[in-house]
């Protein structure tokens, strides 16, 4: 009993951290692209006040059960992808409950919370919910395939599926990272990763700009609460994710903080300075040069 | 014994006496007619019985009082005997058919030439003298010229007179062979001839024996020379046809298997030639025919053809005949012969009974649609011609191509077998002519998306014609005739079942499991019989669950290991997944008894014992699956690409027994057991079998019968491993270090992996939720032969854990949605939408299939991925492995599309009165999710037996602590991930109650604002058709039907193969006679060139 309730603690400890790392860097990011278009940008708070507002909405409407789960799903879907991840190796407050499963786990885990979410929004009858959905999957299909082939490639170098096991192996300096061991994996991986993201030039699937699409659209009040909360610690998973496979994990909090903080300045850097894919565009991208250097990072596994 | 003489002064007295007893009375006539020719059937038979079988006694009658040389002698042995039971009674059956047509023409003269041909023929098998062997083929054939010519049509008399031509070319041939035989031995007597055999065997005697050899090949006619054959069978009547090609042909063609045993060598090369070819190229023309009777002909000349061939082959190949098989040639010959009189007259009867003339696919206007009992005599008749168990043809073709195979002459065995399987297919293309409805074009295979006005409803058939005109012809056309074909079903279905009885018993009854095999042919009686006594289908389905789950309970306790996960998987999957059926209402005759001989068929491959046993289950199989595919509204089409497909690989199959352990063993084998999953090229059937079917009855395809290949593919395991290019082959060339070392599970995981992705890639444009499934299954099963090719521990409890788990959800999806297509009368998925709060069991049904089939966890489809990609890259399958994990994103893909288009977005107008689906339905499905549910908390429960199941085979990869299942990679707790899953949806769920427990307002789906409009119709705003519009503007021209349009070239060359040899008959007389001549010439020069 007493075994799980330090499990317990440590669980919220860790969420804790994510959840409030994952808002302030959204901030954060949010004004660093502000400066490249040359205004002042939002308070780095601004999510925190975001989310509280939609929760203290005094109305809120929904279209049905579906509809009412999508943002459970959500949210369900950003914390176990965390949950089941090692966020800081060594640590035992922060290896969370990694030992459920590996690599495989988290990457098929992702969809959990996704499809929840496209679920959800379907039951609106909003026609540019499922418009979303659909590009975004479309999308979706095609930048794992250069993840997957990234992954395949790591998990044929260390010979593991654990990610513990891979950021052990990494350990004993930067030469060690995936990112200079298996340079092709690391590229396949991270250029997916910006399609991952949906940010420029893979932007469509969400058309910021423009009338709003996809499962958002007619989301409000404590929904789309939950799916902002959803969208700081899903984000942080996913760095904390690439930041173990390709560049060495982290061994305390703050080299956490940095790292993570770099790749996804990356992911700004590049979402700044590109115009927009449509989605049969991207598809062909992410199927071509990736995928093929993906291939070529397997092959050499393989020779 | 009765004398044989009786015999033929019984006809002769009784076709002179007929016209003085028909003037009379007629119906005394007909009687005295039915009453001989009764005693030509009885007379045999008691000889049966005097004759002692086992040592094929034969017994010679002399004649006039004097012996053999100088006067006649007629021989009754046990050969002769059965060959008269069978001609005489086809002739029986014929007259019961004239006299049930009561049609003018079949009257009078026309019954005493029914008499005085089945006088020649008898003669013809007794007659031991060669001179009056000549005697009674004249007898017989101008006996045959007048029935011909009796129809009365232009036609027909232009058809007797060739047909009489012909025959005067042959019976000059016969006698000037007759005149050099007798000259050199100085007898006429065959027996005596047969003992001087050796004066025969020089040019002279050879040349002799050919002339007579050819003539009675001409009266078989043999392709290229048959024009006026199939002229004759396309303008005679169809009882006379069924004659034709019944009982006379069989008695000429029992006089060639008499006169055999004075062959040389060279002869009976010539002889095997000209059978082969005839068979061959006598199925390719009646594969072009558009005339019903003019293919039947075209058929009967290639099962003759077939027959002299395998006379010729077994005594070319004695040894190989003798050792493979009991009874010798003979045995074989009398199947053949016996099989084909009973299949092929019944046919013709059917043809006139129906009155049907054209086949063309595309005209509706010309078929007229059988009943019940009509659709089943043809159903039949066809299956017996086609050589499907338990009929005769089937055995024969058995010891046939065993017989071949085993002593080398794989020509003749292709040649058999391709014949055989293009008969098949234009048979079956007539009888799915004859059965399917009327709003069936025949040609569908795909799905079909409506125009965006309704369509007008389809007329009846016989467009132009009034109701009462059509009824008025189907009574003219079916007016009495039904006994003959009955008669000929019955009896192929009690010899079927006898031989059955025989071949996969063979003595040994040591207790009731030995008669297991034998049970779906029980099982096809007793139905039929709760057919015939109207017992209601609910009640059939009820017995038939029952049924399975008994034959379950009893027989698959005897099994362990891999045999017990998939006799799980065959008997317990059916007997839940035929519950949906007792939601049908009214009469399904035949539907019940077929599923449960399916049912048992495939549980019987677990029990087969042999190469034979396995064969037969296999075939039954296809059988009573095409049978159940046939049923669907629009499914002819799908069900003759099904049918052709099946046997084609069964005929794979049936080839590959035969070559041991070797690399073509493998190949046919493995291309026989693809083709049932489906694998890519090979999977065209597969759309359209499972979607075209009825809605009901999809599932069982999809997650039970796609399991038989896989089955058979871990029996036969070991043949795998090998390596695929035989060593030696491109030995010393670069090629050899490049292709040697792949053995043939590298290319199965290749296939695997491919129609993995294709499965999933065709499923994604699909707007037929039928055909998304049916490519749903076919990727599926890809995935299944992966795990299965990586030959490894975990490999193969993958393999099995997504047989057992695709049963399930697959099953689940099939049945949910077969209750949604009863309920909104659609299957095209952009005409539902919103279903969700019309019929939420359902839609939750689909929810937890469409998780567990795309691999997202806690469900149990993530099991599946995570052994499959730990397998893949512990094997060093890399590149496998990624294009697995593209396939399976893709699958996410049309399965959200799927539980979205049908269940969320807008509800149609039409449907806001649809209600949940019916409760016969629901059981199943909760039952899966039931299932699902346990194996998704508690992996182990189904893991565990699985690798127990696996341990005999590997070198165990994995191992246990508590419930987390360790690889050698990496590790899952299947039972934890559902923990924390529970937790993480939990606790926002809790929060969101709190936050939103006031002010929160539920609204409907038409309550939307976009982009500065409301919606205007559901129909307007439900997002649904061309869902994944980018992806086919990315990707699209990978769904070209590549496979498709490869078997469409296929086919196209058999047809311009049969159009070009169609060009050889102009259809003039004196033409014909030219080309027997060339034909015989051309024989001779061969023959001599041999010599």
């Amino acid at each position: 009993m007493n075994e799980i309730m330090t499990k317990a603690w440590y669980t919220l400890i860790s969420l804790f951290v994510i959840t409030n790392y994952g808002l302030l860097l959204g901030g954060t990011m949010a004004r660093v692209r502000a400066k490249v278009q040359g205004r002042i940008g939002q308070p780095v708070w601004q999510p925190y006040i975001d989310i509280l507002k939609n929760n203290f909405k005094r109305t809120g409407i929904y279209h049905g059960v579906m509809f009412y789960l999508g943002p459970v799903f959500r949210l369900a879907g950003g914390l176990g992808t965390y949950l089941f991840i090692p966020a800081v190796y060594g640590s035992l407050v922060f290896s969370n409950f990694s030992f459920s499963g590996d690599l495989l786990l988290v990457m098929y885990f992702i969809f959990f919370g996704q499809l929840g979410m496209a679920l959800g929004a379907g039951q609106s009858g909003h026609p540019y919910s499922p418009l979303g959905v659909s590009r975004g999957l479309a999308q979706m299909t095609a930048f794992e395939v250069p993840f997957a082939l990234s992954v395949i490639a790591i998990a044929a170098q260390y010979q593991t599926l654990s990610i513990t096991e891979i950021v052990a192996a990494q350990q004993g300096g930067i030469l060690n990272w995936v990112a200079f061991t298996n340079p092709l994996a690391m590229v396949a991986g991270m250029i997916s990763f910006l399609g991952m993201s949906m940010g420029n030039p893979f932007s469509v699937v969400i058309a910021p700009q423009e009338i709003p699409i996809g499962p958002p659209t007619e989301m409000q009040s404590s929904f789309l609460g939950m799916l902002q909360t959803n969208r700081a610690i899903f984000n942080g998973a996913k760095l904390v994710l690439f930041m173990n496979l390709y560049f060495g994990g982290a061994t305390n909090i703050w080299i956490m903080v940095i790292k993570t903080f770099l790749i996804y300045l990356y992911t700004v850097i590049v979402d700044a300075s590109f115009p927009r894919f449509r989605t049969d565009q991207s598809i062909r991208f992410f199927l071509g040069t990736p995928a093929l250097i993906g291939i070529a990072a397997v092959v050499l596994q393989m020779l | 014994m009765v004398s044989p003489l009786y015999l033929i002064a019984m006809l002769l007295g009784a076709a002179f006496l007929h016209p003085l007893i028909q003037n009379r009375s007629k119906l005394a006539g007909q009687l005295v007619v039915l009453v001989v020719l009764g005693a030509t059937v009885a007379i045999p038979l008691q000889w049966l019985m005097a004759l002692d079988i086992a040592t094929m006694q034969t017994v010679v009658f002399q004649t006039a009082g004097f012996t053999a040389p100088l006067s006649i002698n007629l021989q009754v042995g046990v050969e002769e005997s059965l060959f008269l039971v069978i001609i005489n009674g086809g002739a029986l059956f014929s007259a019961l058919y004239f006299f049930r047509r009561r049609t003018r023409e079949w009257e009078g003269s026309v019954q005493i030439l029914l008499m005085t041909l089945v006088l020649g023929v008898n003669g013809l098998v007794l007659g031991r003298d060669l001179f009056n062997l000549f005697v009674f083929m004249e007898i017989s054939s101008l006996s045959l010229y007048a029935l011909v010519a009796t129809t009365k049509t232009a036609n027909s008399y232009e058809a007797g007179i060739k047909l009489m031509v012909a025959g005067g070319i042959a019976s000059a041939l016969f006698l000037i062979g007759v005149v050099f035989l007798y000259r050199m031995t100085g007898t006429l007597n065959l027996d005596d001839m047969i003992a001087n055999k050796q004066l025969l065997d020089n040019k002279a005697g050879i040349t002799a024996l050919f002339l007579i050899t050819a003539s009675l090949l001409i009266e078989l006619k043999p392709f290229p020379a048959n024009g006026w054959g199939a002229d004759v069978y396309q303008a005679a009547d169809p009882g006379v046809s069924a004659l034709t090609s019944g009982t006379s042909a069989t008695a000429i063609f029992f006089v060639l298997y008499k006169i055999t045993p004075l062959f040389g060598f060279e002869l009976l090369q010539v002889v095997a030639a000209s059978g082969g070819i005839t068979f061959i190229f006598s199925q390719l023309l009646a594969y072009k025919q558009d005339s019903v009777r003019r293919m039947l002909g075209y058929s009967s000349i290639g099962q003759i053809g077939l027959l002299i061939l395998v006379v010729a082959l077994g005594s070319l190949y004695g040894e190989a005949f003798t050792t493979t098989m009991f009874g010798g040639i003979f045995l074989l010959v009398l199947l053949l012969g016996g099989n084909h009189l009973f299949s092929k007259a019944g046919l013709f009867w059917m043809s006139g009974i129906t009155g049907q003339h054209s086949l063309g696919t595309m005209r509706q206007s010309k078929t007229v649609r059988l009943g019940p009992v009509g659709a089943a005599l043809q159903g039949i008749l066809t299956s017996a011609l086609a050589g499907f168990p338990p009929f005769p043809a089937f055995w024969a073709k058995w010891i046939v191509i065993t017989a071949l195979l085993a002593f080398g002459s794989y020509w003749w065995a292709s040649i058999i077998l391709i014949g055989s399987l293009i008969e098949a297919a234009y048979l079956f293309k007539w009888f799915l002519n004859a059965v399917k409805s009327p709003v069936d074009p025949g040609t569908v295979h795909d799905e079909v998306i409506p125009e965006d006005f309704p369509e007008e409803p389809v007329k009846e058939p016989m467009a132009g014609a009034s109701p009462a005109g059509i009824v008025a012809r189907i009574a003219r056309q079916s007016s009495g005739g039904w006994i003959a074909p009955f008669m000929a079903t019955a009896v192929l279905v009690a010899c079927g079942m006898l031989l059955a009885t025989m071949f996969i018993l063979r003595g040994r009854i040591s207790g009731y499991r030995d008669m297991v095999l034998l049970l779906p042919l029980a099982v096809l009686v007793l139905w039929t019989v709760f057919d015939v006594i109207r017992v209601p289908f609910k009640l059939q389905i009820g017995l038939a669950i029952i049924c399975s789950a008994g034959y379950g309970l009893v027989f698959l306790p005897g099994l362990d290991g891999i045999r017990l996960v998939f006799g799980l998987i065959f008997i317990a999957g059916s007997a839940v997944q035929m519950v949906p059926l007792l939601n049908r209402r009214g009469h399904h005759r035949g539907l019940a008894g077929m599923l449960l001989a399916l049912v048992f068929s495939l549980g019987n491959l677990l029990f087969a014992s042999s190469a034979l046993e396995f064969f037969f289950s296999w075939e039954l199989m296809t059988i009573t699956s095409f049978f159940l595919v046939v049923r669907g509204r629009q499914a002819s089409g799908a069900a003759l690409r099904y049918l052709v497909f099946s046997l084609g690989g069964a005929f794979s199959i049936l080839a590959g027994l035969f070559f041991g352990s070797s690399p073509l063993a493998a190949l046919l084998l493995g291309i026989g057991f693809l083709v049932k999953m489906g694998t890519l090229g090979l999977h065209i059937w597969l759309p359209g079998a499972y979607a075209e079917t009825d809605d009901d009855m999809s599932t069982f395809f999809s997650s039970v019968t796609s399991k038989a290949g896989l089955f058979m593919l871990f029996l036969l395991a070991g043949l795998f491993v090998q390596e695929a290019i035989p060593a030696g082959f491109a030995a010393g060339t670069r090629l050899e270090s490049l292709l040697s070392g792949i053995a043939f599970t590298d290319l199965l995981g290749w296939l695997g992996v491919v129609t993995a992705f294709a499965g999933a890639f065709l499923a994604l444009f699909k707007e037929d939720i039928k055909y998304t499934l049916a490519y749903s299954s076919m990727g599926q099963v890809g995935y299944m032969l992966l795990s299965f090719a990586l030959m490894s521990q975990l490999g193969w409890m993958n393999s099995l854990y997504l047989a057992v788990t695709h049963l399930m959800f697959k099953g689940m999806l099939f049945v949910a949605i077969s209750g949604v297509v009863y309920r909104t009368k659609t299957r095209l998925m952009y005409q539902m939408g919103g279903l969700i709060t019309r019929m939420p069991i359902t839609f939750f049904t689909v929810l937890i299939g469409i998780i567990a089939v795309s691999g997202v966890p806690p469900l149990t489809g993530f099991g599946a991925k995570w052994m499959l990609y730990t397998a893949l890259i512990e094997k060093g399958w890399y590149l496998q492995a990624a294009l697995a994990m593209f396939a399976s994103g893709i699958a996410f893909l049309y399965l959200f599309r799927l539980i979205h288009v049908i269940f969320l977005g807008q509800l149609k107008d039409e449907h806001r009165t649809v209600t949940e689906a019916p409760i016969w339905m629901l059981i199943p499905q909760v039952v899966g999710i039931a299932g699902i549910m346990l194996y998704s908390m508690y992996p182990s429960l189904l893991l565990k037996p699985l690798e127990a199941a696996v341990a005999p085979f590997f070198e165990t990869t994995i191992s246990w602590d508590g419930y987390t299942v360790l690889s050698t990679l990496g590790y899952w707790n299947g039972t934890a991930v559902m923990y924390v899953t529970m937790g993480v949806f939990l606790v926002p769920l809790l929060w969101l109650l709190i936050v939103q427990r006031k002010n929160t307002q539920k609204v409907g789906q038409f309550n939307i604002v976009y982009a500065a409009e409301r919606p205007y119709r559901p129909e307007t705003t439900h997002f649904g058709y061309n869902f994944f519009a980018p992806y086919e503007k990315a990707l699209g021209f990978l769904h070209k039907p590549l496979a498709t349009r490869f078997w469409y070239r296929v086919v196209s060359v058999a047809e311009v193969a049969g159009s070009m040899v169609r060009k050889l008959y102009t259809g003039n007389i004196q033409t014909y006679a030219l080309w027997i001549v060339i034909y015989t010439s051309i024989l001779l020069s061969i023959l001599q060139r041999g010599m």
